[in-house]
């Protein structure tokens, strides 16, 4: 984003700078969730399916 | 409520300096017109026809929704009319062929023009979404007297287009597929069966509705294997392309739903309506999914638009509302709080949206580019590669945008506190309309599935490291 921006003179710099704010706030509060899925997934399915159907 | 307006700078953004439009249209052939002018002076009278048209319809829309009267839908007040302005200024060949009526525009440049529609009026848009997706199939398997005949005046805007491919108990499992075409002397077929669901099956916009309805032929295999893709018109068409009287295809009931209540939800019933096949016999399911992809991307462009709409309102609203004062101090003194965008956890919900609108927008426009890239790139070895990618791309568009979109309209309402939950402010609209596109055209699970079975695992990882190439 950064070499884009620069390449780009025809945005502002609050347009380049909302873009960089963005960018940093979905890296640092919205990526981590990748964190999470991981761990789900790699868990595997067995808890998922344990329970018998009689169960629910 | 706030009104719409097309992020134009975003759009331009995207297109231009992130995705390099200009170059890659530039070397397509047949992209050649497709000059930033041209597409600057479209995305500027996109956004006045959908802030002006139809983003004053939206809320309308929602409270009057649609009217099955004798057997016909009548849709909401202005609707009707905002087609045959859509179809005037002709946005309905946007992207159509060249050869059949249509601009030829790039479909990266027609899904900016459709998230705009879709931000304004995500209910009215589905009625030319539908038409689309029936331009592919017909583009890719119809024979050329089908074309002239069924492609030409939906590319034109004067008849629309359907997909009944769901039937009342068969839905995401399209083997259990049972209405019948039964060939005739003629070379015609009559179809017979019941489909439901059909988004935009009967409404009051044109002449003439063509339904792409999958059925079987009597020696037909049983399963996926046997399906076959119909063209069966509200009013008949001979081979020339000329109506005649009306077919045995009537629309039952519309549905009542949570959402998106200015689009007409149809039972459709056929009753030995005279139809014609497209493409091979039992071959319906590569037809279908030709349409199929097409639909799945722009429900991916649905929430896209969704998660912008919301966005804009989300955002007024905090600047505007004031209560407490910041926690570092007022930022405000001279009114009696501050706006609530200055609380950490009202910047969060705005952050998300805004976020998703702008990595969702990028990912859909570049899938976008994918098709342009396989629609007309003269290199075999090109195409196969945007092909692989594209299909990689499709149910996580699909999937994530959604997904996201509840999401966004969550986070967007809940800004609003109480104020989001009543009517009054529009945003519980969003909620609501955002949620079927989780569901139609594939479910999110089966967007799951379609990713990992059929993209990941039986691609191989060749295909998964060319994808992320």
């Amino acid at each position: 984003v950064r070499e884009l921006a620069a390449l780009q003179p025809g945005h502002g710099a609050a347009f380049r700078d909302a873009k960089f704010a963005t960018a940093r706030f979905y890296f640092q509060r919205v990526l981590p969730r990748v964190q999470a899925h991981a761990a789900a997934v790699k868990a595997g399915g067995l808890s998922l399916m344990a329970l018998t159907e009689e169960a629910f | 409520m706030t009104q719409y307006q097309a992020p134009l700078a975003d759009m331009r953004f995207v297109l231009y300096d992130v995705l390099g439009a200009e170059a890659l249209y530039a070397r397509l052939p047949q992209c050649e017109g497709a000059t930033r002018d041209l597409i600057d002076a479209v995305l500027e009278e996109g956004a006045k026809f959908t802030e002006q048209v139809l983003a004053p319809l939206n809320k309308t829309g929602d409270v009057d929704g649609c009217k099955l009267e004798g057997g016909a839908v009548r849709t909401p007040k202005g609707y009707k009319e905002a087609y045959e302005q859509f179809v005037a200024n002709g946005w309905s060949g946007l992207v159509g062929p060249i050869a059949y009526g249509g601009q030829g525009l790039p479909e990266s440049v027609g899904a900016v023009v459709k998230e705009m529609i879709d931000s304004a009026n995500l209910a009215w848009g589905t009625y030319p979404l539908l038409s689309h997706g029936a331009t592919e199939s017909l583009k890719h398997v119809a024979e050329e007297w089908q074309r002239e005949a069924f492609l030409r005046p939906i590319v034109e805007g004067r008849w629309t287009g359907t997909m009944c491919l769901t039937e009342p108990h068969c839905g995401s499992d399209l083997g259990l597929l049972k209405t019948k075409a039964e060939p005739q002397a003629d070379g015609g077929y009559k179809i017979s069966g019941t489909k439901i669901f059909i988004t935009a099956g009967d409404h009051d916009f044109t002449e003439n509705i063509v339904h792409l309805c999958l059925a079987r032929l009597p020696d037909a295999p049983p399963g996926v294997k046997g399906i076959s893709l119909f063209i069966v018109p509200k009013f008949r068409v001979d081979r020339e392309g000329k109506m005649h009287g009306r077919n045995t295809v009537t629309c039952g009931s519309i549905e009542h739903k949570m959402g998106l209540k200015g689009s007409a939800t149809c039972v459709m019933n056929f009753d030995a309506a005279d139809g014609y096949l497209i493409g091979q016999p039992n071959k319906g399911l590569n037809a279908m999914f030709i349409m199929m992809n097409t639909a799945r991307l722009a429900v991916g462009l649905q929430g896209l638009a969704l998660i912008e709409r919301c966005y804009q309102g989300a955002r007024a609203y905090a600047r505007d509302r004031l209560q407490s004062r910041s926690m570092s101090g007022p930022k405000r003194p001279d009114k009696p709080a501050d706006p609530i965008i200055v609380h950490p956890d009202v910047r969060r919900m705005l952050m998300t949206c805004k976020a998703f609108a702008e990595s969702g927008r990028a990912l859909a426009y570049f899938a976008c580019m994918q098709v342009d890239i396989v629609d007309r790139t003269a290199d075999p070895e090109e195409r196969k590669q945007a092909d692989e990618l594209l299909g990689f791309l499709t149910p996580i568009c699909k999937g994530l945008m959604t997904e996201m979109a509840c999401e966004c309209t969550y986070h967007a309402l809940q800004v609003f506190g109480g104020h989001g939950y009543i009517a009054e402010w529009g945003m519980e609209q969003y909620a609501r309309d955002a949620r079927i596109t989780t569901i139609y055209e594939g479910t999110t699970q089966i967007q799951a599935l379609d990713l990992l079975g059929r993209k990941i695992l039986q691609g191989g990882p060749a295909a998964c490291a060319s994808s992320w190439r």
